[in-house]
């Protein structure tokens, strides 16, 4: 239902209106107040940066499924980076960028995980920075996004279900696949079909060899390795012990790729809720969390 | 060499000469037989060569060197030392102190080389040492360990110290009387660390835990050879020689605690002597962090605020405590003897994998303040052999000499060492006294 509101009668307000924004994600034309992309729900925010400052930002890709480590992940970076100075340092453009920061470390900082990412895409956090590093001669803008691992494997299935997601995709310069490491070991291979078909799925929605998803760098980081320790010592062995169908279409499909681990907790206990058991983090000493980010920037500018 | 020369000189002068052939065939007996004694010796040498002074060699070549000569590949993984042919000698448990000593003193200086000082201080011991070697012992103790006095402390829950502001009783805190007690200065070091191993601490069955030792053989470092996970062929890097000993489980820990003497420090002794507690009106008053209520991360080895790896145990000394000790918060977490207390978290118990014991004061790569404080808990599976956690000792006052109870540390050192230590004799003047610091040692040794 339409809701009615009273405009102004100014000639430059309906000329503004008469404009249409295109989203940068999506590149469907919305309102020029817009707040989200009316299309694919992306924040609108991002098409007004990008135009004010002339600067394309260039878009990352953090997958994997639901509660492989995404958020954490991705919070937790946000955060190491804008904290440290003297390797790289990442400066957040605009307020909803530190969102997803803020919500996760508060959470860590209270020896909690935070709560898991909505399916909704117009909940999700967007988050869009500037990289900055003594290695690169200009600073690198950036857009990554924490989305739902639900989401993603149900555009997998049924493409075009999330219209942002197939839109990101299609311009991403590169992807962190997360696996979570605990269950590559005791034997469940929801993590190795999980990021099979996102191999797939990325591989098919632009395979071109020398511009598509074949040739863009992919880091495959393997989460939780705190909680197995071996996981550390050689993480692409790892991979290929634990993650044989991954391992062989890695490498099969790609040509830039590498195997991380990573860990935020150096150990993990359970306190029991309604429903089940939620994992409570024992300490945080962050492991691994720069260094595959470090490799995809790398990666994306060379 | 030269019996080989002496014999070509002798073959030119009998051909020159016209020496009889039985001149030459005696000759050359003469260096067969001086080959087959130089092979000898060398074999003896080798086989009666003690197996401690071997691997200090092999400490100090490096364990590059080892390898190559041994002929190990470090990324196919060694096998494990077969410890039942070339270590046969070594591996006779318990490994009393060294039979050929004979005397008290030789066997006291080997003691006070390796650290065991708490040991020669005990009651039973204590009778046998000389006014010098007391003096030295006592010395030891006050340059290595520091007295916390006794009094009360004020345990918070992790969640207490997660919510800051709650009231006392219901965030569950609680008061716990600890006695006096040292604590070690540093945490145990590298170096320290190998005078166990070297002593033949993994092989002496008395120092461990019953239920553990299934898993002995498991407690191996990169190499296959007993020792801390991270080192390679029984020996540590020299660059890490001050360093703390990481990669050691809880019960390696405890074994190198029982066999200096000395123990793992309870949880309410640790937290005392970092907060240093002080009771005014039937509160107990007590700081967050050594050096006061507020974080100052250069004072220690944090994250962000070090070189994101564990540095020397000398190194942050502002960050000491009241009592004089160092590193307490950061570069490594330390395990304490108690259990992790996971059931009295007032937002909920918790469940836990497996039993856990508890761990304090946060390590380099430690990342939110708040879990970098005295009153911080974690915790970990006791046979976890982790990157980050150490240990450090502690020692009831009450198990020291009674003499050396009235006066603690500085005091007692102070009085008349030979006084004390020929009254002390005279009570137990019946046994030897080597027998009776063995007897003691293998006592002490029993978990």
């Amino acid at each position: 239902m339409s809701k009615r509101s009273v405009l102004p009668m100014e000639s430059y307000r309906l000329a503004q209106y008469a404009v249409q924004v295109p989203c940068y994600i999506c590149e469907g034309g919305n309102s020029f107040d817009a707040e989200l992309c009316r299309h694919c729900c992306a924040p609108m925010a991002l098409a007004h940066q990008a135009n004010a400052q002339k600067v394309h930002p260039k878009m990352v890709a953090i997958v994997g499924s639901s509660g492989s480590g995404k958020t954490v992940y991705l919070g937790m970076l946000t955060d190491m980076l804008s904290r440290q100075s003297d390797r790289m340092q990442l400066l957040a453009r605009g307020a909803f960028s530190i969102t997803l920061q803020q919500t996760t470390v508060g959470a860590l900082v209270r020896s909690e995980f935070p709560d898991k990412t909505p399916n909704e895409a117009d909940r999700w956090c967007w988050m869009h920075c500037q990289v900055q590093s003594p290695r690169f001669k200009k600073p690198i803008e950036m857009i990554v996004p924490d989305v739902a691992g639900e989401a993603i494997l149900h555009e997998i299935d049924h493409p075009r279900s999330y219209p942002a997601l197939r839109s990101f995709f299609s311009k991403c310069c590169g992807a962190m696949v997360l696996l979570d490491a605990v269950q590559l070991e005791s034997s469940e291979q929801t993590q190795d079909f999980f990021a099979m078909k996102i191999l797939s799925y990325l591989c098919e929605l632009d395979g071109d060899k020398k511009k598509g998803w074949p040739a863009r760098p992919v880091a495959f980081v393997l989460t939780k390795a705190d909680q197995c320790e071996e996981c550390f010592n050689d993480p692409a062995h790892y991979a290929q012990t634990h993650s044989s169908g991954l391992w062989r279409l890695s490498q099969e499909r790609l040509t830039r790729r590498r195997y991380f681990a990573s860990g935020v907790a150096g150990a993990c206990a359970y306190r029991p809720e309604l429903g089940g058991r939620v994992q409570v983090p024992l300490r945080i000493e962050p492991r691994g969390i720069i260094e595959p980010f470090e490799w995809l920037i790398d990666q994306v500018v060379r | 060499m030269v019996s080989i020369r002496h014999c070509w000189i002798d073959v030119a002068t009998a051909s020159v000469g016209g020496v009889t052939a039985s001149l030459l065939l005696w000759n050359g007996l003469c260096v067969l037989a001086s080959l087959v004694t130089l092979l000898v010796a060398a074999f003896l040498a080798r086989r009666l060569l003690p197996r401690k002074w071997r691997q200090r060699k092999l400490g100090r070549r490096g364990a590059t060197a080892a390898s190559e000569k041994q002929g190990h590949s470090r990324k196919g993984g060694a096998a494990k030392p077969d410890r039942t042919s070339d270590d046969k000698s070594n591996s006779a448990a318990p490994r009393r102190p060294a039979k050929s000593v004979g005397d008290t003193g030789t066997l006291v200086e080997e003691m006070l080389t390796q650290g065991r000082y708490s040991l020669l201080l005990r009651p039973q011991i204590v009778a046998n040492l000389s006014g010098d070697q007391l003096q030295r012992a006592l010395a030891a103790l006050d340059a290595n360990m520091a007295v916390v006095p006794e009094g009360n402390v004020l345990l918070q829950t992790r969640h207490a110290e997660l919510a800051p502001g709650q009231s006392a009783e219901l965030a569950g805190d609680r008061v716990v009387r600890v006695e006096g007690f040292y604590l070690d200065r540093y945490p145990v070091t590298n170096a320290q660390y190998y005078e166990f191993v070297a002593g033949g601490g993994y092989e002496q069955m008395s120092l461990w835990d019953p239920e553990i030792l299934p898993a002995l053989l498991d407690f191996v470092d990169r190499t296959g050879h007993p020792g801390p996970r991270f080192w390679e062929y029984g020996a540590f890097e020299p660059r890490h020689h001050d360093c703390p000993v990481i990669g050691i489980s809880w019960y390696e820990a405890s074994a190198y605690a029982r066999w200096v003497g000395k123990r793992l420090p309870t949880d309410a002794e640790w937290v005392k002597s970092g907060s240093w507690p002080v009771v005014t009106d039937d509160r107990v008053l007590q700081r967050r962090f050594p050096w006061g209520d507020t974080m100052d991360r250069s004072r220690a080895n944090l994250w962000g605020s070090g070189p994101e790896r564990v540095v020397s145990v000398h190194e942050f000394s502002s960050g000491v405590s009241v009592g004089g000790i160092y590193q307490l918060i950061g570069n490594v977490w330390e395990w304490t003897h108690s259990n992790f207390r996971a059931w009295d978290d007032a937002g909920g118990r918790l469940e836990l994998a497996g039993p856990m014991k508890s761990l304090r004061g946060g390590a380099y790569d430690t990342y939110f303040d708040n879990q970098a404080s005295c009153h911080f808990q974690s915790g970990d599976s006791s046979i976890a052999r982790k990157h980050n956690i150490g240990f450090r000792c502690a020692l009831g006052v009450c198990d020291l000499a009674e003499f050396l109870q009235g006066g603690v540390g500085a005091a007692a050192a102070d009085t008349d060492a030979d006084h004390i230590s020929e009254a002390a004799a005279e009570g137990d003047a019946a046994q030897k006294p080597e027998e009776a610091l063995e007897d003691a040692m293998l006592e002490e040794a029993a978990p």
